[in-house]
């Protein structure tokens, strides 16, 4: 009925024009009505009002017809919703994560990336999990939104109908930088995406879109680095991919948004506590500070509130872990 | 009625001699006008710190990423902008300050029924404020959760919580005190013969509303003891991480703050139906069908809470079903609009400062509560959930609603609580740009919102700037338009005309008694034989 980038979105548009319309007409009634009478019944032209208490048919006329109404709106926009949830047999799931304040995709063969590519007029089936707080993957261009949890997988079905680029915005609150979590779909040719999708680690291109406000990501050098260096200590870098650390936090010396973990060990820092400018002595104590306090000491230069703390959010073992873990990066 | 007091030597309460003088005459005193007025000071300069940061955010959003402050300051401000408006203005608003000083009055009473524990809920308010800003300033800084304190980011979140959520805590002692008191009083001590259904519809209003605030409040009591025990002890309630689950908070949140939207509009539809009849000079157009719809939004009100919650991965059965019931609780809203209207056919208009806002609001809430329908239904409500849609929709309720009404009442009831008059022609500017700013200001969200802009965000993508431009423009006229409005009202106090009696023509018990009234509001007790809204200037059946 509406042409939009998918079949679901001119649906979604067409409800929105149903409602409006009604609406819109409701509120012309109403406006009119209220004016023209306050006119028409302004005191020097009609200076005894009529007492009138009410009446009954018109009650139940305007309860009626709004009733009827409303309950249309409701089902068109059930009817529609409803389209967005089937999963078809032949969808490709797509795992979705979102962390502080960044997207990653993992594709069925386990390939990942930082930004979205599906192949048009496939359906595709998105798996949302996030690694830290609440989040929402919201994809305007397509009407489609779903919140990004913690505790359990959400879901939402796309067909898209026309190649291009899409914004992909973060829709629900997440501290500092939720403003800036953005990333981009891009709908490409199927031929192309089979291409993209069995190339290897490293396709991720240069994006220029307007929706890339992030320029700083976590780049594949980081993720390998990562993999050498996780059997040493499963537990301790486990969590430092899985809770997130390494989208902030480099391992080569690289700055994300924050200290790299590069060379940590015995390392001296200027920090401010207090804040005063202090020397430290990077330590078991420091680190587990930085772990369970982020904000007591931030290194100079950085800003506070950027990193959520962890305090009850890891045991004993797992905290020592991820100490031994820090110190390993040299 | 016939108990007109003319007698020229009576005392108003202001000059009443207590056992106090001076500020303790105010702070201690149980009078249920005192501290009417009290309210009415401690929430219009909450207001300011609201409209000064609100204010601040649309300077922020006038250009592409920073304009005025950083992304955290940013997130603060909008914090505390929800958390001052929400918490410390609207909800206590006018049941607190109107309804306090007047709902004694229109129902023949000397004062609520419990007096001193009235004075308790206004003590709690401002312990309640006080320790809301105050914690803006301990090490750690302003919370920056949002005013929905959603988990795990608010248990999570370095900065002050759990001050800010003790403060909320306290300010739901205040408002379901003040719901006890107003239903015991409405209860208890109305005068002979005036029976429910003799009642104002404002006194209705403020009635339904008593009750979401004590059924309702305790919730958000109890969810916020959890949040700060979570957070304290690191007890597993709503953090996954421990094992709790984030969707129970959102939950046990808008059980409560679905409700409170009520407790927010329903006094002002009250306050309505008030000033219509006053500036028609007829009886109200529905009176049955008016008190019923209160009642009818106070109950469904407590089933559509999850409507807030479409995008949250609960299942499809309460998708559907909060869907549906959403789309009910507006017929009774839309049953009070149509009998406003069809209350000014055939009255005798005297179109007055009070009824030009009640116009305004007419219009404005028509406008929110309409898209609200959008919100209600699924396909749309996806797409625009948690953008600046939901922005304007609310504004468009709760500012061109709830406020707009509550500076309507301000403006009819100005002469009957302080004795005098402000400047009319002052009054109609204002409204004019409280209007023009308004509009420009939050109807652009709208659009901003289906495009796909989304809420709490400190910077946006380039093609939105040309309609955040136009927003943060209606900003200044509206803010312009708010300080006239409140310099006018300051201006009527100091140096404004002496007030008569009854300035409008009014039928309500209030304007039997003089401007301002004594301390204990009737010398004999009325006894009331009509219903409240009579004109007799052309039936003069009773």
């Amino acid at each position: 009925m509406f042409k939009g980038p998918s079949d679901y979105a001119g649906s979604v548009d067409a409800v929105m024009l149903f409602i409006v319309g009604i609406s819109f007409l409701f509120l012309l009634g109403i406006t009119v009505a209220m004016i023209y009478f306050v006119i028409k019944y302004n005191r020097k032209r009609h200076p005894v009002a009529n007492n009138i208490h009410g009446n009954t048919f018109l009650e139940i006329l305007w309860i009626v017809i709004p009733t009827v109404l409303a309950l249309l709106m409701f089902y068109f926009g059930y009817a529609v919703y409803t389209t967005s949830r089937d999963v078809p047999e032949n969808a490709i799931t797509i795992k979705v994560t979102a962390k502080m304040w960044a997207w990653s995709f993992e594709y069925p063969n386990g390939k990942k990336s930082d930004t979205l590519y599906i192949p048009v007029n496939t359906p595709v089936k998105f798996l949302l999990k996030s690694a830290d707080v609440n989040h929402a993957f919201y994809i305007p261009k397509f009407r489609i939104k779903e919140d990004v949890n913690p505790h359990r997988e959400n879901y939402f079905v796309l067909n898209a109908k026309e190649t291009g680029n899409f914004d992909i915005a973060c829709a629900e609150y997440c501290g500092m930088n939720h403003s800036l979590m953005y990333t981009t779909l891009h709908v490409i040719p199927i031929p192309d995406y089979y291409n993209w999708i069995s190339d290897g680690m490293s396709n991720e291109k240069k994006d220029t879109t307007s929706a890339n406000l992030i320029d700083k990501k976590v780049d594949d050098k980081t993720w390998s680095s990562l993999t050498l260096n996780i059997d040493d200590n499963p537990v301790g870098h486990g969590i430092l991919i899985k809770k997130g650390c390494v989208q902030c936090h480099s391992f080569d010396g690289s700055i994300i948004n924050a200290p790299s973990f590069k060379e940590l060990s015995k390392a001296r820092r200027t920090v401010i506590k207090d804040n005063k400018e202090v020397e430290v002595i990077v330590d078991d104590e420091y680190l587990v500070n930085s772990i369970v306090n982020p904000n007591n000491e931030i290194v100079k230069g950085y800003k506070k509130n950027s990193m959520p703390s962890f305090r009850n959010r890891l045991s004993e073992e797992e905290l020592t872990a991820v100490v031994e873990a820090l110190k390993t990066f040299n | 009625m016939g108990n007109h007091v003319l007698d020229t030597t009576y005392i108003d309460f202001y000059k009443e001699k207590g056992k106090y003088s001076g500020l303790f005459s105010w702070i201690f005193s149980t009078d249920h006008k005192r501290i009417g007025i009290m309210y009415l000071f401690g929430m219009v300069i909450f207001f300011l710190v609201g409209m000064t940061l609100g204010f601040l955010m649309k300077l922020e959003m006038l250009t592409k990423g920073q304009t005025i402050v950083d992304a955290q300051t940013y997130n603060a401000f909008f914090t505390l902008h929800g958390i001052i408006m929400i918490f410390l203005f609207i909800i206590p608003g006018i049941p607190a300050a109107f309804g306090n000083f007047f709902l004694p009055i229109q129902i023949g009473a000397k004062d609520v029924a419990f007096p001193r524990l009235n004075l308790l809920s206004w003590w709690l308010y401002i312990f309640g404020g006080l320790l809301a800003i105050f914690s803006l300033f301990l090490a750690g800084g302003p919370i920056d959760t949002g005013w929905t304190f959603y988990v795990p980011y608010s248990i999570r979140t370095q900065t002050n919580v759990i001050i800010p959520l003790l403060a909320a805590f306290i300010l739901g002692f205040s408002s379901i005190l003040t719901g006890l008191n107003f239903v015991t009083t409405v209860h208890r001590l109305r005068a002979p013969g005036m029976t429910f259904f003799k009642m104002p519809l404002f006194v209705w209003a403020l009635y339904s509303t008593a009750w979401i605030q004590v059924v309702a409040t305790p919730v958000i009591g109890i969810t916020i003891v959890l949040v700060i025990v979570e957070r304290l002890f690191g007890v597993g309630l709503f953090d996954p991480a421990l094992g709790g689950d984030p969707v129970l908070f959102q939950h046990l949140f808008w059980i409560y703050s679905h409700p409170a939207v009520y407790i927010m509009i329903l006094p002002a539809m009250g306050v309505v139906s008030e000033i219509i009849p006053t500036f028609a000079r007829r009886t109200i157009f529905g009176y049955k069908a008016i008190a019923f719809s209160s009642l009818a939004i106070a109950f469904i009100g407590y089933f559509v809470w999850a409507h807030h919650m479409f995008t949250s991965g609960m299942s499809e059965t309460a998708r559907f079903v909060f869907s549906l019931l959403t789309f009910l609780v507006a017929i009774p809203s839309g049953v009070k609009v149509f009998n406003w209207v069809a209350t000014l056919y055939k009255g005798s208009i005297y179109p007055g400062v009070p009824l030009l806002y009640v116009m305004a609001f007419i219009f404005l809430f028509s406008i929110g509560g309409l898209t609200g329908l959008v919100l209600g239904s699924l396909a749309t409500n996806v797409h625009v959930h948690d953008t600046y849609f939901v922005v304007a929709h609310f504004h468009y309720v709760m500012f061109g609603g709830t406020a707009m009404i509550l500076f309507a009442a301000l403006h009819y009831w100005f002469p009957k609580m302080f004795g005098k008059m402000y400047n009319e022609k002052t009054a109609k500017v204002a409204l004019a740009l409280i209007f023009i700013g308004f509009n420009t200001m939050y109807f652009t969200m709208f659009i901003l919102g289906y495009q796909g802009m989304p809420r709490r965000y400190w910077d946006y993508l380039p093609e939105y700037t040309a309609l955040h431009h136009i927003s943060t423009f209606g900003s200044w006229i509206l803010v312009a338009g708010l300080l006239l409005m409140f310099y006018n009202l300051l201006m009527g106090l100091l140096k404004g005309e002496k007030a008569p009696m009854n300035p409008w023509g009014g039928t309500t018990l209030e304007w039997t008694v003089p401007s301002p009234p004594p301390l204990e509001n009737f010398d004999v007790i009325p006894t009331v034989t009509h219903e409240p809204y009579y004109h007799p200037n052309e039936e003069e059946k009773h």
